[in-house]
């Protein structure tokens, strides 16, 4: 389960949003996150990338996650 | 010995003890025993054990009570998350206000002293600050949007003589302020000094937040084991047993201090509670030998009974904390508190100064006539 420590409700996260949240856990670009996940997870990279978007979105969402550099899109 | 839980119940807060004896219980649970169960760990806060207990094949439950297990703790965790939420932005308040704090009891056990914090549950939030900003760090708060619960008896009561102040959140979540550690006579000996040398850190969502010692968070886990009620709950013994048995503590730190604090009576009452219902071997711990043999003297005897006996009241306490009280100026002060409270605090709590002097002087008697 995660509450995001300023704003928001609480909210579960399951199966691959588990791995995310624990690769976030630490900052990473998107393509270090790529590429951490497909270490753990048998998949092709353009796949885990679209899969990894919108589970990024939803966390930038609910503020459970932030940016904290802006880098060069990846 | 007939202890006040169950041998299940007993035996669940137990779980993961090194050393215990308390006996795992065989076989499935039928469902008279599963929901007696279910309720003592909701009462004793010991669903994280539950749940570990399960997963480990301790204890041996169908699919539709492994499933009510899980909800139980996942509702314990829903309110911890919430609860630690909560206590951020108060550490968040008072940094802005430069007040100083450590955080008590349940969070900081869960964290420091247990393998897994959801192993440990709690119900509120608990912060010590400085006696000296005790009236800074509520102001701070209510500006902040937070709300007393209780009025205090007279204007710097908690700061001189308090345990502290109940706050409420915005969001109506309970955080504790805390000046001294227990109410009542031991709360008043205490050198509160000692608590703000040592700190100890964990990191909560990426912030480091401030704890007792280790030496001064076992003297507090005694005290609320042995003095938080008169009936001991599990989970404060399973503290006191956690950290005997899972941490190095400096035992020659603990005997100063406690000795200092004047609570080696609080102290040996709960390391031989969590040594007797846990089973624990004598030599598992210095500590576990030295409670067996401390003997109170009669003044600590008196002391203890206002905290253990079934009918303690708050004025039976605070009458007895008259005695620890140094200095005639201050014991009258402090009576003078009690006895005519500011017009806020009876609106809160009495209906009018004489029903109130009735009532504690009532409950004095009583406790009187029995000692």
């Amino acid at each position: 389960m995660v509450l995001p420590v300023d704003h928001g409700e609480l909210f579960d996260l399951t199966g691959s949003g588990l791995a995310v949240w624990d690769v976030l856990a630490s900052p990473h670009t998107v393509a270090e996150a790529v590429a951490e996940l497909l270490e753990r997870y048998e998949g092709v990279t353009d796949q885990v990338a679209a899969d990894l978007e919108p589970v990024l979105e939803e966390l930038l969402r609910r503020r459970a996650v932030v940016v904290v550099a802006e880098g060069p899109t990846q | 010995m007939n202890w006040p839980w169950p041998p299940l119940c007993r035996a669940v807060a137990a779980h993961g003890l090194p050393g215990s004896a308390v006996p795992a219980p065989i076989g499935a649970l039928d469902e008279a025993a599963w929901s007696q169960l279910h309720r003592w760990v909701l009462n004793q806060r010991l669903a994280g054990l539950l749940l570990a207990a399960v997963a480990d094949g301790v204890l041996e439950l169908d699919p539709a009570q492994q499933e009510h297990a899980a909800q139980v703790h996942r509702k314990a965790m829903v309110g911890a998350v919430t609860l630690e939420r909560a206590l951020l932005r108060t550490i968040d308040v008072l940094g802005s206000a430069d007040i100083d704090y450590r955080v008590l009891k349940g969070t900081a056990v869960a964290h420091l002293d247990y393998p897994d914090p959801s192993l440990r549950a709690y119900g509120d939030v608990d912060l010590l600050v400085p006696g000296a900003q005790l009236d800074a760090a509520i102001a701070a708060l209510e500006q902040a949007g937070h709300s007393r619960r209780f009025p205090e008896p007279r204007p710097g009561f908690q700061q001189r003589f308090g345990k502290g102040n109940c706050m409420v959140t915005p969001e109506r979540m309970e955080v504790d302020l805390h000046r001294s550690l227990a109410m009542g006579p031991f709360g008043l000996t205490i050198v509160l000094d000692d608590l703000w040398l040592q700190p100890a850190t964990f990191v909560l969502a990426g912030t480091e937040v401030l704890a007792l010692g280790p030496e001064e968070r076992f003297l507090h886990a005694t005290i609320h084991a042995a003095l938080g009620d008169p009936v001991p709950r599990l989970s404060p013994l399973r503290d006191v047993a956690q950290m005997l048995l899972t941490r190095p503590l400096d035992v020659e730190r603990v005997h100063a201090l406690s000795a200092a604090w004047r609570i080696d009576a609080v102290v040996a009452r709960a390391v031989d509670l969590a040594g007797g219902a846990f089973e624990l071997p004598t030599d598992a711990h210095p500590l576990l030998a030295w409670s067996k043999t401390y003997r109170p003297g009669r003044r600590d005897r008196r002391f203890l009974r206002v905290y253990t006996d079934p009918d303690q009241t708050y004025a039976a306490k605070s009458f007895a904390a008259v005695r620890a009280i140094p200095g005639l100026r201050s014991r009258l002060a402090y009576l003078r508190a009690l006895l005519f409270p500011a017009r806020p605090y009876l609106a809160g709590r009495h209906q009018g100064r004489l029903r109130r002097l009735a009532r504690g002087a009532g409950q004095i008697l009583r406790t009187r006539l029995r000692s």
